[in-house]
């Protein structure tokens, strides 16, 4: 259980100060944001620092209705714009020559396969998803090619199509796979998954890693990650800024306009990320001691929250989920959900004792997710006998 | 069934034994003697199902053909050998095809399982020998059995399991890749849920083998189908494979290694099932 660094832009120091945490091991590039040369300067200073780089090929940006742009995909040599489901395997060919070639400049060692958006287990999609992982592993070999899953939530809404797709998914002989869930409601924090669906999601990852022995990577994660890694994915990626923390292709359609994001203080005690004003108003309750570490009870109640700037808040963001991928490490899975399900337990407790007890109402949103979370453990948990 | 006195014309050489061991879709079995070492003599009948015309792509000449190719080259203890043929025989002057196998005089698992519930030790050492020639087809044709149930598994002289009747193997050389075994012939009891409804871009490989192994193993641990009883619907049955948990099978009276290891072939979803002949083998030895 490991947790990866998902790259966007503007990486900066965020990088150097998030690669000594232990359970830190890789990285994952966006050709998005980086040419070849800065790319290879990075995976050598990952290197540097002990870490691995991966490349996330991003052509699940192509296809029709997408209207996706990205910056530096041409500079990559990384567009896709003829892929089609029912391409030639020539067309297939140059994809994965295409991605083979940037990952030779870059340096890396495993290699991410490229893949469509899938809109559901069946689409018309989904061979030609399965055909570039096999194309990948032959031509880079199966110890070296993570195969990538690019699909739209509600697809694991329906147990059948993904079980069916897992028959044909386990045929493949792939190290594992690189899976990007793209979320319906991309706003911050994350909407509550519906529990079923989060559950189904669980239970493809227990197939795909426990049962298949697959490294199963899942990236763009947030808190929902953690449930990834007590189902058995091998690792979880998140980033430092909103948009690296849930996938949505949204990312890659242009905006004009847009606005810094609201400073938030994530907080291990609620497992949720308040905004600061609502972190304030939780140091002012008589529960700030449950509520927050004891060095940190000082620290703002001394000097409050105005030095929380955004560098702060995305290493704080980074340190926050680390540190509780760091406690699940190593543990079994049945461990592992255990003290999730405490976790999850405490928090639902402390977010209801302030609103009884302190009249400090937190966005329902907050009780919404970890509850849907939760009900997600005891779903996955008896469906698989653990 | 062919006349006693058909035989003795047709096979002079032989002591053709009655009454027959049993019958396929389109072959006959007999115990045979010839140079007094006993044989099974393999005869395939005229008629033949019409259903199973053209079924996967093969036909039935085509999977006489088929089976035949698979137990000349197989090489391996747990998979019944080819002893003599094929050849072309005339019986009450129509023609026919033979050939001889090797005889297993200990009877078929159906048989041990009629008598009774097989100990624990006795359905793991069946099912690591069944495992020894499902990997013998696989790794050196890859070929899928697609029928494997109590009355395909015989022992030999040294009570050894070995698997026979690969009558309705699914290889890829010859069958139609297209096809995943919708409509092949199979045993429903015994057959795993991708061969009535194939999945997309889902080619059986030795998996599908491990569900048929499962169900066996399960019947002979038991002395009964596990699933099955005279009045359960293929829905039902389906339903039944689908909702199956260990504490079912243990409170059948399975053991509770032996249901685990069980369990994972009987899953459904290929997906579920072993990743690897090895990692079932690893599971049946410690189930002991």
């Amino acid at each position: 259980m490991t947790m990866h660094l998902q790259y966007g832009y503007g990486p900066g120091e965020r990088v150097k100060s998030m690669a000594s945490h232990p359970v830190i091991g890789r990285a994952i590039l966006s050709p998005t944001d980086q040419g070849p040369d800065k790319m290879h300067e990075a995976a050598t200073e990952l290197r540097d620092l002990g870490l691995e780089a991966m490349l996330d090929p991003q052509s699940y940006i192509y296809g029709p209705n997408i209207g996706a742009v990205a910056r530096k995909h041409e500079e990559n040599g990384l567009v896709f714009p003829e892929m089609s489901w029912s391409q030639r395997p020539t067309i297939t060919t140059e994809m994965i020559e295409k991605v083979g070639r940037i990952n030779d400049i870059v340096g890396t060692i495993v290699r991410i396969a490229p893949s469509p958006m899938l809109s559901s287990f069946a689409d018309v999609w989904t061979p030609l998803s399965i055909q570039l992982a096999r194309a990948a592993s032959d031509a880079w070999g199966p110890d070296l090619t993570l195969a990538t899953i690019a699909v739209e939530e509600t697809a694991f809404s329906d147990r059948h199509r993904v079980d069916a797709w897992l028959d044909a998914a386990t045929t493949l002989e792939v190290r594992g796979f690189y899976l990007l869930v793209q979320r319906s409601n991309t706003s911050y924090p994350p909407a509550p998954w519906a529990a079923e669906t989060l559950a189904n999601l669980m239970s493809a990852i227990h197939v795909l890693s426990e049962l298949n022995d697959y490294e199963v990577h899942w990236g763009y994660s947030d808190l929902e990650g953690l449930l990834g890694l007590a189902a058995g994915a091998t690792a979880i990626a998140t980033g430092w800024s909103h948009t690296l923390r849930q996938f949505s292709t949204a990312k890659w359609i242009p905006r004009t306009g847009g606005r810094q994001p609201a400073m938030r203080y994530p907080m291990r005690s609620i497992l949720s990320v308040p905004l600061v004003t609502e972190a304030e108003a939780l140091l002012r309750t008589s529960m700030r001691t449950e509520l927050f570490d004891t060095d940190e009870v000082a620290v703002r109640m001394a000097e409050g929250f105005d030095g929380v700037d955004l560098l702060e808040y995305h290493l704080r963001y980074m340190n926050w989920l680390a540190d509780m991928v760091a406690e699940l490490h190593g543990s079994s899975r049945e461990t592992a959900l255990n003290s999730l399900t405490q976790m999850i337990d405490t928090a639902l407790g402390l977010i209801s004792a302030t609103e009884v007890s302190q009249r400090v109402a937190l966005p329902p949103s907050y009780r919404g997710r970890l509850q849907n979370q939760r009900t997600a453990i005891d779903i996955f948990r008896d469906r698989e006998g653990i | 069934m062919f006349a006693v006195s058909d035989l003795h014309d047709a096979f002079p050489d032989h002591i053709v034994h009655q009454p027959e061991l049993g019958s396929g879709g389109y072959k006959s079995a007999y115990l045979a003697t010839r140079n007094g070492q006993d044989v099974v003599l393999k005869i395939t009948r005229n008629e033949v199902p019409r259903a199973w015309d053209r079924a996967d792509g093969v036909g039935a000449e085509g999977r006489v053909a088929q089976e035949l190719r698979i137990l000349a080259d197989v090489e391996s203890p747990r998979v019944v050998s080819i002893i003599d043929g094929p050849h072309m025989v005339k019986i009450d002057g129509r023609p026919h095809l033979y050939y001889e196998e090797t005889y297993l005089p200990g009877g078929t698992l159906a048989d041990a399982v009629r008598t009774g519930p097989i100990s624990r030790e006795g359905v793991i050492a069946i099912g690591l020998d069944v495992l020894d020639g499902i990997t013998a087809l696989w790794d050196q044709l890859k070929v899928v059995h697609r029928d494997i149930k109590p009355s395909n598994i015989g022992f030999d002289h040294d009570g050894r399991a070995v698997l026979f009747d690969l009558g309705t193997a699914y290889d890829p050389e010859v069958t139609d890749q297209t096809d995943t075994g919708d409509i092949a012939p199979k045993t429903s009891m015994y057959a795993a849920p991708e061969q009535f409804q194939p999945r997309e871009g889902v080619q059986p490989d030795f998996r599908t083998d491990f569900f048929a192994l499962g169900i066996s193993l399960l019947e002979s641990r038991l002395g009964r189908h596990p699933f099955v009883t005279a009045s359960t619907t293929m829905n039902a049955y389906f339903a039944a494979v689908q909702a199956v948990r260990l504490s079912d099978l243990v409170s059948m009276g399975v053991e509770d290694s032996l249901a685990r290891a069980l369990l994972r072939c009987v899953q459904f979803n290929v997906s579920r099932r072993h990743k690897t002949i090895e990692s079932l083998r690893v599971d049946l030895e410690n189930a002991s």
